[in-house]
């Protein structure tokens, strides 16, 4: 059967870019998500997380992103909203490597039936070798908070 | 400069327009390429930068020898294990410790699958877009594509229905206006010259290649428990081999994995050799000219370490699959000894590279290498307000040192391996070179180029998944005959080892010649120094003038739209870089077709 999976993208050593891992790293000392629910720190994998991403049936996604908004918001978009928004600006940091990611996976007919990208406005991703800003880091807990209410939601909708 | 000769033979001529080529992205992309082409658009001058500074080695000052694999693995998760490989032995080396048959066997199948892996991917996912045009693909006729197929292998994805559906994806893809991988292409441009219906055919195989690719690298998981970055281990593999006793059924290592394992590879050397190979000859056929263009150094200056250990401990050339050498000055009849411990034989010099010697025209062995960062830039670099716009490659340039064997510079990679082997009368190797020369009706200089170092690149792909399947037998051997044995403890403990030691391990990645040098003192790292395929390849000049092997690669390419570097990236990409390697050439906001910028 077709898992969900909950993943975060970044780079841990990059100021905000590390929100991602973040997020996971907070999850999984909260232990806090349903047990079949399968958590993954994605690095700066790009196309290694194709197999993931084919295999799985729900995806929620954890990211710093640019939508000049203010520091520390969180930005959720759901299935078409994301590619859609892609092609205007920057999404993600990652968005190469994860927009490639989703492209290769509809080019293999692999798409998850559902995928929720849940970002935040990032300070500062100049800082090499630098912590996330405050602003990014007091967002982590609210942004979890999100992903589980979406992960309810989809149980309620007999998704998981 | 205007125009100067190096010492290594080639003609440099600046005065033409500058273009610089930065693959600068958030992720990866360490690698700037600026050249100066004349009136005519053909590159006269070439300048390869490495752009960001490694740093290992000293994080290693002072560690456990026998962590030290996995620190370096972290160089790199493509290439992933070459460097883990090229410590332990490093570390075997200085200690003198043996490692069992089962050690070195297993060791063999995970470098093997690497080389199946990347050599696959190389050309599928970073190179084949150089040479096909997804957007052609499109206006292909799927009866004509399915007729092609069926022509040129017995490969099953053959029908009109396939090609059709597959045509439909792309569609879908490129008419979302979200390219996702096929972004950065300059699709339509006139150096593109495969009929539409060759196109649609290897993008399916694009996507072949992505589905199949997750399953080669279950081989390293098997063996390594992971992968990426599986694990290793000083004295053997960490591989638990349980076949014949109690709990066997749970074992890491048991025969169910290791009927997957041959399982895996069987299919490998099916997909390489039904589609990889026909490709390759496809996309050859189509573009001849190439194999004039992007030689460089390859026809004078080629250096194996040589790989694959068929007796435990034995790395003689007897025992070597690929053989070690080096080729000079263009003679393939003789092939020098390279002796890694020699201190007048691998040197690294620093005059355009951004570190400081105490003796700044010095060639430094490994063993006494340095890493101290002085970050200069010449008198006649171009900035803009915080930007550089053109680097001056009279001055300091690089991240990259210059490595030279006995002076020259040197190219490295599938090319010089299988050249070496050729020479060194490899009887398999011989056979898949010049029967591929036969069908393209090309003489064996047309090996030094840039299709040439792409075609050596997939022949050794067919000749690793070969080896592959037999090494996988010869485990299976091994391990019914009752030894089961992957490890050798005996030094493990500090103890046990002398004060004071150094050692050389080193790899064929499958991008090239891969070697660390340690020194241990008081159970410590003294000193680290790495001397990666792409410090040579990608290497600046040295003190005497003499280019690298990109920048001699470049030299003499004519470009049609120099705003449009196709063919720089063909030349750079048939090395297969590991700068920037998963990133092909993408702009800082990820939408740009790439930073070319033509100064």
């Amino acid at each position: 059967m077709k898992k969900t999976v909950v993943l975060g993208i970044g780079n841990l050593l990059w100021g905000d870019e590390g929100f991602g891992p973040a997020v996971v790293a907070r999850i999984k000392a909260r232990d806090c998500l349903p047990a079949a629910v399968e958590l993954v720190d994605g690095g700066t994998q790009g196309l290694y997380l194709l197999p993931l991403i084919q295999d799985c049936a729900r995806l929620i996604v954890f990211d710093a992103v640019d939508f000049g908004r203010q520091p520390g918001q969180l930005v959720v978009l759901r299935d078409q909203e994301i590619p859609a928004y892609f092609g205007r600006r920057p999404l993600s940091l990652h968005q190469t490597a994860f927009t490639d990611v989703l492209a290769a996976a509809a080019l293999t007919a692999a798409t998850p039936e559902a995928i929720t990208l849940i970002g935040v406005q990032f300070v500062n991703i100049d800082n090499w070798g630098g912590a996330l800003s405050p602003a990014v880091d007091a967002a982590i807990d609210r942004a979890i908070a999100i992903g589980l209410s979406e992960l309810a939601s989809w149980k309620e909708q007999s998704y998981a | 400069m205007s125009q100067i000769t190096t010492p290594n033979g080639f003609t440099l001529d600046n005065s033409g327009r500058r273009i610089a080529i930065d693959p600068v992205t958030r992720i990866e992309g360490h690698l700037r390429i600026e050249v100066n082409v004349d009136s005519a658009n053909v590159i006269r001058n070439a300048v390869s930068v490495g752009t960001m500074w490694r740093g290992l080695e000293p994080i290693l000052k002072g560690r456990d020898p026998r962590d030290a694999w996995s620190f370096v693995q972290r160089i790199c998760g493509v290439c992933t294990g070459v460097h883990a490989l090229a410590s332990v032995r490093a570390v075997e080396d200085a200690l003198a410790i043996k490692i069992p048959t089962n050690a070195n066997t297993i060791r063999n199948i995970m470098q093997l699958a690497l080389y199946v892996h990347d050599h696959l991917v190389h050309f599928y996912h970073l190179h084949a877009l150089d040479w096909v045009d997804v957007v052609s693909a499109l206006s292909a006729s799927p009866k004509a594509t399915a007729d092609l197929q069926q022509s040129l292998s017995p490969w099953p994805y053959a029908s009109v229905g396939y090609f059709k559906e597959v045509q439909e994806r792309v569609r879908k893809l490129v008419g979302s206006g979200q390219l996702g991988p096929f972004r950065n292409g300059y699709w339509g441009h006139a150096a593109y010259k495969l009929p539409p219906e060759a196109n649609l055919m290897a993008v399916a195989h694009y996507i072949e290649a992505l589905n199949f690719q997750r399953e080669i690298v279950k081989i390293q998981a098997v063996f390594g428990g992971k992968n990426p970055h599986p694990m290793w281990l000083v004295g053997g593999v960490p591989s638990a081999i349980n076949v014949h006793g109690a709990g066997s059924s749970g074992a890491p290592v048991n025969v169910e994995r290791l009927n997957l394992v041959a399982d895996i590879a069987e299919r490998a050397h099916t997909f390489i050799a039904q589609v990889y190979i026909p490709d390759l000859l496809a996309i050859a056929s189509f573009y001849k000219e190439w194999f004039k263009y992007g030689g460089g150094l390859a026809a004078s200056s080629l250096l194996s370490y040589g790989e694959f250990p068929a007796k435990a401990n034995d790395d003689s050339n007897s025992s070597l699959l690929i053989p070690r050498g080096a080729i000079i000055n263009g003679d393939l009849k003789q092939l020098h000894e390279v002796d890694l411990r020699d201190p007048a034989q691998v040197q690294e010099f620093v005059p355009h590279s951004w570190y400081s010697y105490a003796d700044a025209k010095a060639g430094l062995h490994p063993w006494e290498g340095q890493t101290e960062l002085d970050f200069k830039l010449g008198d006649k670099t171009r900035k803009s307000a915080d930007k550089i716009e053109a680097f001056d490659e009279e001055g300091k340039y690089s991240y990259i040192k210059a490595p030279r064997w006995k002076g020259h510079a040197m190219e490295t990679g599938p090319l010089a391996r299988m050249v070496i082997a050729y020479v060194s009368g490899n009887g398999r190797v011989r056979e898949l070179v010049d029967g591929t020369l036969k069908k393209l009706d090309l003489p064996l200089a047309a090996l030094f180029s840039t299709l040439g170092r792409t075609a050596a690149r997939g022949l050794e792909g067919l000749w690793a998944a070969e080896r592959l399947k037999e090494e996988i037998v010869r485990l299976q051997t091994t391990i019914k005959s009752g030894n089961e044995a992957t490890a050798n403890t005996e030094k493990w403990e500090p103890s046990s080892w002398p004060r004071e030691a150094k050692g050389v391990g080193y790899c064929e990645a499958p991008r090239g010649a891969l070697g660390h040098w340690i020194r241990i003192k008081d159970e410590k790292i003294l000193n680290y120094q790495c001397v990666v395929p792409t410090t040579w390849n990608a290497s600046p000049r040295d003190a005497q003038g003499n280019i690298g092997a990109y920048e001699a690669a470049l030299l003499g390419v004519p470009m049609v739209d120099p705003a449009k570097p196709l063919e720089i990236l063909r030349v750079i990409h048939s090395f297969d870089p590991c700068l920037a390697c998963a990133t092909h050439v993408i702009g800082p906001d990820g939408s740009a077709l790439s930073v070319a910028k033509v100064l």
